[in-house]
């Protein structure tokens, strides 16, 4: 009866050895939805459970508006997620939190991290928020810039020249808008500018880039809270900024409200929150590429040489991945295929692969993105540093309600300065 | 006395068993986070650090903040003029329907009530559109009377832009609840004052009205505890824009929360919310309990 006993114990325990042993390693990535890029993540997921079968990677795609906080909220109950996705604007609050584990060289199949950092373009991890404390954490999968977009049909129509009347400075850009605003029976049909005027964001980050080339350095916390102590400037470049919608009237926000449809729609000629992947949604709209044409973003006469603003995502490992290694194993899988993305216009920085082949293809890059090499390229050179604060959110609020207060409440700039000089400071108090 | 016997405590046991899993829903879903927001109100947290207990300085920051101030008074505006626009026109809804003056009203009940049941996202984004400065409500203002407000744009116009969409999705559910309180008085009432003379008015104010006491309690006491706590339509038309004068509470709270992160804050802000909702909950348990409802 013994012996029968031990028998089974002994079979059970075998079996559930097998078992354990058997089942697979299971990696949890949580990244954000896009209809043209979904396709190609899922076949870097499905090339890596090809070379390693003895892991299930689930890739869970999630709307962009409520990504991070569906991540800070895994994290914060401790639940399974190995990687995810976090833009530039997000990454600072959670890595300061130590959510996030340094790069390992060893998931690249490399010695040191210098040699990690070596496979994207220079600075690229920095600019995509990936780095916090001199230690690198991020693995970047994109970078791109905002610049200008000006309708050439709709100059063409208001006797422009296309090669030669694109604005360069921000008078320019007014006078541009003022020729291209149309309006019908007292009612603006046709805005020379808009910017998207429900969401802040969007406001705050051209008025970042404004700030930065008036020579404030709104990159860091420190900049920023220093720049506080400059109110003319600051006044300026708000003033720049409002006086498209209170005194120049090339902005009527009563006509739409986002200025990417409102774009692909014809009812602005001008915007400037787009990157490369907007020839993607310009298709969407139906409008034709030709109707349209990415410029540098103006600058003002006196003000430093800088272009919109710098944007990326990274892929980070999380604190509570089981096998972080493997977690790099699988974004240098998820950030290998450059020239797939670049045909769909999403730009990565990726100059070499892991096991030495090229990166992004220059050449296929110029070919799939129009104005690649003209405009795009050279900005991203120039690109305005989003600021990287833990209070990011707060101060891009803060921003906007300066903005709001002059554009909707009909507010003094300097009194919306003031307003926002106090808010500044008492947030990093 | 005698015990009650086995069956009957069985029975009254069994209750409990079948209120179980709604009770096991509520604690969980409800309850549950209740207690939690309560307890959170103490706290600095954004979910990535460790909880930071800050006693009641969220609670004292709110007093003196203005955006939380901001939105008090506008969520009390869009509240008390949306309560009394919706009850005004949904009686005079429920008076026109039944009149026996009035034809296909089987038709016009059910094209009031028709916005109830539309989706309130889909409501937002369509009437979004009609408010722009080229959409369907500027054009036909300016063909009627020349001129029409910027209403998304504008601080003033907006928060009225609020109440209208909000009424107009509201009115019929609320004209059903008059509807239904006007079939219980009895046509008696009437035949007798039509004998004594009475006219429309004379109707309406000495048998109606007081007749419907209890019904018009309850749809205004109702429509105020819905109307607080309203967020899909400012969310979706204005993002409690322009300038924050559609910011009403329920929008406060949430951009708190999932846009700044201010988890603790976010919850002071929702026993604020919570505390005024509770004093037009205890009114309705009131007039319910006292009898003056319901009788």
């Amino acid at each position: 009866m013994a012996k029968k006993v031990l028998l089974i114990a002994l079979v059970v325990l075998l079996a559930v050895t097998f078992t354990v042993g058997a089942q697979k390693k299971k990696l949890v990535h949580y990244h954000w939805t896009e209809t043209l890029y979904d396709p190609i993540n899922k076949k870097a997921a499905d090339a890596f459970m090809a070379k390693n079968p003895n892991v299930e990677v689930v890739v869970l795609y999630l709307p962009d508006g409520d990504r991070v906080n569906i991540i800070r909220t895994v994290l914060a109950g401790g639940g399974q997620i190995d990687s995810f996705a976090l833009n530039n604007g997000e990454s600072a609050e959670f890595l300061e939190a130590g959510f996030m584990v340094p790069l390992d060289p060893k998931g690249f199949g490399k010695a040191a991290v210098k040699d990690v950092v070596d496979m994207w373009t220079p600075g690229a991890i920095n600019t995509c928020g990936g780095v916090w404390d001199g230690v690198y954490y991020g693995v970047p999968f994109e970078l791109s810039d905002y610049v200008a977009w000006i309708n050439v049909a709709f100059m063409k129509e208001a006797g422009m020249n296309p090669a030669t009347d694109k604005p360069k400075t921000w008078d320019d850009f007014v006078a541009v808008g003022k020729k291209l605003m149309k309006v019908e029976g007292g009612t603006t049909v046709r805005n020379g500018f808009m910017c998207n005027s429900k969401q802040g964001v969007f406001n705050f980050l051209v008025q970042m880039n404004m700030m930065h080339q008036l020579g404030l350095d709104w990159g860091a916390e420190k900049g920023l809270i220093a720049s506080m102590d400059k109110p003319d400037v600051l006044a300026r470049g708000l003033r720049t900024y409002t006086d498209f919608v209170v005194k120049h009237k090339i902005w009527d926000p009563a006509l739409a409200d986002d200025d990417r449809g409102g774009f692909g729609t014809g009812k602005t000629a001008m915007f400037l929150t787009g990157g490369t992947w907007y020839w993607g949604v310009a298709d969407y709209w139906k409008m034709p590429r030709t109707n349209i044409e990415p410029f540098p973003y103006p600058r003002f006469k006196d003000g430093k040489d800088i272009g919109g603003a710098g944007y990326g995502y990274c892929l980070y490992v999380s604190k509570f991945a089981k096998d972080p290694t493997l977690g790099f194993q699988f974004l240098d899988t998820m950030a290998s295929q450059p020239n797939e993305f670049i045909k769909v216009g999403y730009h990565q920085p990726r100059m070499k692969l892991s096991n030495g082949a090229p990166g992004l293809d220059a050449k296929l890059a110029a070919a799939s993105i129009p104005y690649y090499d003209t405009v795009f390229k050279n900005e991203l050179a120039k690109t305005a540093v989003w600021l990287s604060s833990t209070k990011g959110n707060q101060v891009t609020n803060m921003v906007w309600d300066a903005i709001s207060r002059v554009i909707y409440e009909g507010a003094k700039v300097e009194d919306s300065v003031k307003m926002l000089q106090a808010d500044i400071k008492g947030l990093y108090q | 006395m005698r015990k009650a016997s086995y069956s009957v405590t069985r029975l009254q046991n069994h209750g409990y068993v079948f209120i179980l899993p709604t009770l096991l829903f509520f604690s969980l879903f409800l309850i549950y986070p209740m207690i939690s927001a309560f307890r959170f109100s103490f706290f600095e947290w954004n979910l990535l650090k460790p909880k930071v207990f800050v006693g009641f300085k969220n609670f004292i920051n709110m007093v003196h903040d203005s955006r939380v101030i901001n939105s008090y008074v506008r969520t009390l505006h869009f509240s008390g003029i949306s309560v009394a626009v919706i009850n005004i026109l949904a009686f005079v809804f429920a008076i026109m329907f039944s009149s026996r003056l009035l034809g296909w009203k089987n038709f016009w009940q059910s094209l009031i009530f028709l916005p109830v049941v539309l989706s309130v996202v889909a409501v937002g984004v369509v009437w979004e559109f009609m408010y722009q400065s080229t959409g369907l409500i500027p054009v036909i203002l300016r063909k009627l009377i020349g001129t029409s407000p910027v209403w998304l744009t504008n601080t003033k116009a907006a928060p009225y832009a609020m109440i209208i969409v909000y009424v107009w999705k509201s009115v019929g559910y609320y004209m059903v609840i008059y509807i239904a309180g006007l079939l219980d008085v009895p046509v008696s009432f009437y035949e007798a004052a039509r004998i004594d003379g009475a006219g429309f008015w004379g109707q309406l104010w000495y048998i109606t009205i007081p007749s419907l006491k209890n019904t018009i309690a309850l749809a205004v006491v109702s429509c105020v505890i819905f109307t607080y706590g309203q967020f899909s339509i400012q969310y979706v038309i204005t993002k409690g824009g322009p300038s924050r004068s559609t910011e009403i509470m329920a929008i406060l709270i949430y951009r708190q929360a999932f846009e700044l992160s201010k988890f603790g804050y976010s919850a002071a802000i929702s026993v604020l919310f919570f505390l005024t909702m509770l004093v037009f909950s205890l009114i309705q348990l009131r007039l319910f309990r006292s009898g003056t409802v319901g009788a």
